[in-house]
């Protein structure tokens, strides 16, 4: 324990002059190297996991996960398009990862132990740690749809996590009957990467244009907004004239209900029959943060944005999709961005430091087409007195932005997450 | 052995405060995690941060509204924009 005259010093820190070089610690439960557990290789945890490497190198982190590949979901729209392979999309997590001195464990979490501080594991295992960080991402809610459900997504795939159900949507839309129409279904926020519906009728749409220029497509909203609109529906209007037809909630109420086999939805007012239809189900967290008993009614992970500390827990922290930041979108920039902002707070805090106000920003580029890309960009605070982050500010591309040079920063910024995440950089194809 | 806070781990490494950290992590999303930037994103650790806390002020008043800095720039005070030129000179 700390002494108090100590803990008086070091609660001014601002006033430190050479923090770098204090020798703070070990100031908890005996051990000199902090064990982070981290339950989740996805962007959230993988970033959170490299950067607290950094801020504390003598950590011993682990991540777990029951995949040695992450098929990431940035990039998969290409792919769903036909512009991109589903192989550029797969990452294997592990190498990267023991280069810097960062264990990975394949497996899957059952339960936790607040008291002994573990996981335990399907295969009888358990892990002790110090902090453990869950970032299981998203989960359907199939009940939330009658005629949905996990099966049914064979025939109505949602491609909503990559991997087969990308290849799926990708072999449907190339076998479209010329003319057909193309529908997807947008759920009501807040769901994983709010503008990635439209995004994916855009490059969609762009391959459409050469293939089947009569096809149409149909996007069925839960809301009666979305991000990026003006930036989409000007791009629509000069790139796909009459392809694109967005159906907002306040015209054809909720989904009443769908038929799989037929590929139909019908909703308060109609019944819409396609040729190929893309379900994006109503989300929720991963299923690993139900079972760790880390969610709330709502169906997310409260946290203290400050700490980004479960309020379910003890010593555990939550980030990344499945988490609830209020305002901050479900994206996997705003996840890279909450993983070296929680990295930096478990930093702190393991010195019993106290810990500064996080600023996050999440700068978010859609593709409009195979050269033009629009953005978003956001600045988001953690304020002590209020349950989630407030916005700083909020701005998007205007119609008359310059969406070929948007494209160009597009793919830089792309890298730039994918190898912060990752550890190597991307293949385009 | 003790474990340290070490945001920059080369000895020559300058204090970090952790409001700046906190203020600043951010940037490392798109500038790189050492700021090293990448094809039309700049690199921020070539500027001092004189120079650094300039550039990004003048992003405020960009009358382009397309700039990505315009839209982040908006959500820092000039104090806070100090704060951030100078742990992100620190990742030299």
């Amino acid at each position: 324990m700390m002494n108090d005259a100590r803990r008086r010093f070091l609660s001014r820190w601002p006033a430190i002059a050479a923090l770098g070089s204090l020798r703070v610690g070990p100031l908890y439960a005996g051990t000199a190297s902090p064990r982070i557990v981290v339950a989740g290789g996805g962007f959230s945890g993988l970033n959170l996991a490299r950067w607290l490497k950094q801020l504390v190198p003598s950590a011993r982190i682990t991540v777990i996960d029951p995949n040695e590949h992450y098929m990431r979901c940035p990039g998969s729209n290409r792919v769903i398009a036909g512009f991109a392979e589903l192989p550029s999309l797969r990452h294997h997590t592990a190498p990267s990862l023991h280069q810097i001195g960062i264990a990975f464990l394949k497996g899957r979490i059952v339960g936790r132990d607040d008291y002994k501080k573990r996981v335990h594991l399907d295969d009888g295992k358990s892990v002790a740690y110090d902090r453990l960080v869950v970032a299981p991402g998203i989960d359907f809610r199939w009940e939330q749809i009658e005629g949905l459900s996990e099966r049914t997504t064979t025939l109505v795939p949602h491609a909503w996590r990559a991997g087969r159900q990308t290849q799926l949507l990708r072999d449907q839309l190339a076998a479209l009957p010329a003319g057909g129409v193309f529908m997807m279904t947008v759920p009501a926020n807040p769901y994983r990467c709010p503008p990635g519906p439209y995004e994916r009728a855009s490059l969609i749409a762009a391959r459409l244009k050469q293939t089947n220029p009569r096809a149409k497509i149909l996007i069925l909203d839960a809301k009666s907004k979305f991000s990026k609109e003006k930036g989409f529906k000007s791009a629509w209007a000069s790139l796909y004239p009459g392809m694109i037809e967005w159906i907002s909630l306040e015209t054809e109420g909720e989904i009443d209900y769908i038929n799989p086999k037929k590929r139909e939805v019908a909703t308060a007012f109609n019944r819409y029959r396609a040729d190929v239809l893309n379900v994006i189900p109503p989300q929720k967290a991963g299923a690993l943060a139900k079972m760790l008993g880390l969610i709330d009614a709502s169906g997310w992970c409260p946290v203290d944005p400050f700490s980004f500390k479960s309020l379910m827990g003890r010593d555990i922290h939550v980030i990344g999709d499945a988490a609830n930041f209020g305002p901050i979108p479900k994206s996997a920039f705003a996840a890279q961005a909450e993983g070296r902002a929680c990295a930096l707070a478990i930093a702190l805090d393991l010195s019993e430091l106290p810990l500064p106000s996080p600023r996050i920003i999440n700068h978010c580029y859609s593709l409009v087409s195979q050269n033009e890309a629009i953005s978003i960009t956001g600045t988001y605070v953690a304020k002590s007195h209020l349950p989630v982050p407030e916005t700083l500010s909020l701005m998007e591309s205007t119609p008359t932005a310059d969406r070929r040079s948007e494209y160009v920063n597009a793919m830089d910024w792309f890298d730039v997450l994918v190898e912060s995440t990752f550890g190597s950089p991307s293949i385009r194809r | 052995m003790p474990f340290l806070l070490q945001i920059a781990p080369s000895a020559k490494a300058l204090p970090a405060n952790p409001i700046a950290e906190a203020l600043s992590t951010g940037c490392l999303g798109c500038h790189g995690s050492r700021g090293e930037g990448h094809g039309s994103i700049p690199a921020l650790r070539t500027l001092d941060p004189d120079a650094l806390t300039e550039r990004f002020l003048a992003f405020r008043d960009d009358a382009h509204k397309d700039s990505v800095m315009h839209r982040i720039a908006k959500a820092y005070s000039k104090e806070e924009a100090h704060l951030v030129a100078d742990a992100l000179a620190r990742k030299k």
